[in-house]
């Protein structure tokens, strides 16, 4: 009895003829450093900042010992926010992977063809036309994402099918329709009202507080679960769409669901606090080079798409300690910048 | 853009039928080609009186004319005309051009059909370096932030040329759309974070960051000019070499042509054409888009033709845009969302109608 070769060192668990379990051992040690990334890093965001916290305090708000104020700033303020960011980062990746692989194309990610967009024109119409409260514009951002996302599909579906480039255009043109009125939205408005909206469509994660983060959390995990359950028929529609369909598997199916998934999960993580732009497309491209994979690997993509959000969000607070950045301008600059620099030296190596 | 037959024809000026493969329908096609200039050039000059005639003053045309050819610095009428309607038209017709060959270039020379100083972060490029410059370097009027302007829009290109086009990539479009889309968000995105931290340059700028023909004075316009001048002749004279180039870096490198060469002086001038239209009237989308795919359904795979037609239709659809910007609300809707709202949804009939060279 010969074992599979997989063309890569793998770790096997149970049985040695049917594995109960088959880990990539590159990409589980991917996933590992980066989740000890994340956690040192979420501890840094929890235990420093602006107020005048040591860390000997925050440990004890922590464990429910600290006194009024200590114990607010970090279990109210800072904690929900690092959370928020771990949650939104890989909710925002997934989709992004999601898409990437549906188009089959890079570019292909929600926030390139315009789903972000979508939702910051929904915001802006609650916030500044119709003058309503932060519910409210989450609302309004929610339904402006998934409305901009249908709109897209219909668009780009011919006879039910969706072609990877063609949506990708139609994307980037809605997306483009979308941002020439959002700029003209806050082109009706006063200064500083135009300021406040622009900072909530760069992503601002102040503020944030456990019911929100809750609601959203609640909402992810379903889609992100769902996810999981998908990455198998979508690695083989990697192979193409013929091939899956002599395996046996219903297409159609597995492509509608994995548009939900990826529409919920970017609409879900855009609604609370503005799109962190950058996040869906380049988390996905940057944790497929550091597995060295070609396929979908959702494990180190989640954890990549968290650790870039995260980051981003403690240098959007400490870069201008007196007026922190949104954190979207951040991510649009780590991101980006990595983003370029894969390409360019992938470039040169060959 | 690949897959289409290249036709190897000719110059606008030379209609003789030459050998090789398109030669048997050159001559009908030049036939139409100057026919179809016709109605072009009959629209341009429709679309560019309509942005003499239309505005939120109504003003009989005879009255528009008599107020252009007597200009009265004491008569409000000529004063409207010769400081509002004026400068705006002018800047249609030269920021029209601009982009419009701005685009043709960017499409021929990357062999993508689905590039435009837009999409390929050069716009963002230069829009960055005018709010740098205003807000840290305190510059002021045009004639200083229009260079800025090309520094911008020059460095932007050739860094998503350099990014997009090393090693084995070279001459892939996809790498070069994804270099540039990822270079554009990254330079937008350090644009916002000086808006948002500087209100005053964000108040400031606010109107030309959307693309506007309404805030500039006619001085603006002349101070680019002689750029956009330089840019389009450039681009004819190098029509050719793009035609050859659009046969692939193989067959132009064994056709005698230097593709790099050729690149590097094509970049100068999609840099003075963007640069330049984007410092008089802000960043603009769609236009350089639009312009060369409308002209290339009419003349067919010819450089110079397309050339010649993206800059009249580019015009055109700048000046219909901004005079339906003036019409549709009571306020003022800038051109550059006008053109957003014509350009993405014939991009999208585009995409869906016909055939789009993959990418």
């Amino acid at each position: 009895m010969t074992s599979l070769d997989f063309g890569r060192k793998v770790f096997r668990v149970g049985r040695r003829v049917r594995p109960f379990l088959i880990a990539d051992v590159r990409s589980t040690v991917v996933c590992g450093a980066l989740w000890i990334a994340i956690v040192a890093l979420a501890v840094y965001s929890a235990f420093s900042g602006s107020a005048q916290i040591t860390p000997g305090e925050a440990l004890q708000a922590l464990i429910g010992r600290g006194d009024a104020y200590t114990s607010m700033v970090v279990l109210e303020w800072r904690a929900p926010r690092v959370l928020l960011a771990v949650l939104l980062g890989a909710s925002l990746a997934i989709s992004g992977a999601i898409f990437q692989n549906l188009t089959g194309n890079p570019l292909g990610s929600p926030d390139v063809i315009g789903f972000q967009t979508g939702s910051y024109t929904g915001a802006l119409i609650v916030m500044l036309l119709l003058g309503g409260g932060s519910a409210e514009t989450m609302a309004g951002a929610l339904l402006g994402g998934i409305a901009t996302a249908f709109v897209v599909f219909f668009l780009s579906s011919k006879r039910g099918a969706v072609r990877g480039v063609r949506l990708i255009i139609v994307g980037i043109g809605v997306s483009a329709m979308l941002a020439s009125m959002n700029v003209w939205i806050l082109l009706t408005a006063t200064v500083e009202d135009a300021i406040m909206a622009s900072l909530w469509g760069a992503g601002n994660p102040s503020g944030v507080s456990w019911a929100t983060l809750l609601g959203v959390f609640g909402g992810s995990v379903v889609f992100l679960l769902a996810s999981l359950a998908l990455s198998r028929p979508m690695r083989l529609m990697q192979i193409g769409t013929p091939f899956a369909t002599a395996l046996g598997q219903n297409v159609r199916v597995v492509q509608v669901a994995a548009i939900v998934i990826g529409i919920g999960l970017t609409a879900l993580a855009t609604a609370p606090v503005g799109p962190p732009w950058f996040i869906a497309s380049a988390a996905p491209q940057i944790a497929r080079r550091a597995v060295r994979s070609d396929r979908l690997a959702l494990g180190p993509t989640a954890a990549t798409g968290a650790l870039l959000l995260l980051l981003a969000d403690v240098l959007a607070q400490r870069i201008y300690p007196d007026s922190p950045l949104p954190v979207g301008i951040v991510t649009v600059s780590i991101g980006g910048l990595y983003f370029l620099w894969l390409l360019l030296r992938e470039g040169k190596k060959r | 853009m690949s897959s289409q037959p290249a036709t190897l024809g000719s110059v606008p000026r030379d209609p003789a039928p030459r050998t090789g493969p398109g030669a048997p329908a050159t001559g009908s096609h030049t036939a139409r080609r100057w026919l179809g200039l016709v109605p072009l050039v009959a629209l341009c000059v429709v679309a560019l009186a309509a942005s003499m005639l239309v505005g939120s003053r109504a003003i009989p045309a005879g009255d528009v004319l008599y107020g252009l050819l007597h200009p009265d610095p004491d008569e409000a009428l000529s004063q409207t005309i010769w400081f509002s309607r004026v400068p705006r038209t002018a800047l249609i017709l030269v920021a029209g051009v601009a982009l419009g060959i701005a685009g043709t270039l960017m499409q021929a020379v990357t062999r993508n059909p689905m590039t435009d100083p837009g999409i390929l972060g050069v716009n963002a490029g230069a829009s960055l370096a005018v709010v740098v410059g205003l807000a840290f370097f305190g510059v002021g009027d045009i004639s200083q932030y229009m260079w800025w302007s090309f520094a911008g829009a020059m460095v932007t290109s050739v860094l998503v040329f350099m990014i997009g086009n090393t090693g084995s990539a070279r001459g892939n479009p996809v790498r070069l759309t994804l270099s540039g889309v990822a270079l554009g968000a990254v330079l937008s995105g350090f644009s916002s974070a000086v808006l948002l931290t500087n209100s005053h340059v964000l108040e400031k700028l606010r109107g030309w960051s959307a693309g506007t023909t309404a805030s500039q004075p006619l001085d603006a316009t002349m101070a680019i000019v002689p750029f956009v001048v330089i840019g389009v002749v450039i681009a004819i004279l190098s029509s050719r070499s793009l035609n050859v180039l659009a046969l692939g870096e193989a067959s132009a490198v064994a056709m005698g042509a230097h593709p790099n060469r050729i690149r590097t002086v094509v970049l100068v001038a999609i840099a003075l054409l963007a640069g330049g239209a984007t410092a008089a009237a802000g960043p603009i989308g769609f236009l350089g888009l639009l312009a060369p795919h409308l002209a290339r359904m009419v003349v067919g795979p010819h450089q110079g033709w397309i050339l010649a037609y993206s800059a009249l239709i580019a015009p055109t659809v700048m000046g219909f845009a901004d005079v339906l910007g003036r019409v549709i609300t009571t306020g003022e809707v800038p051109v550059g969302v006008v053109t957003a709202f014509i350009g993405a949804p014939v991009l999208i009939y585009m995409v869906r109608r016909f055939r789009v060279a993959e990418m």
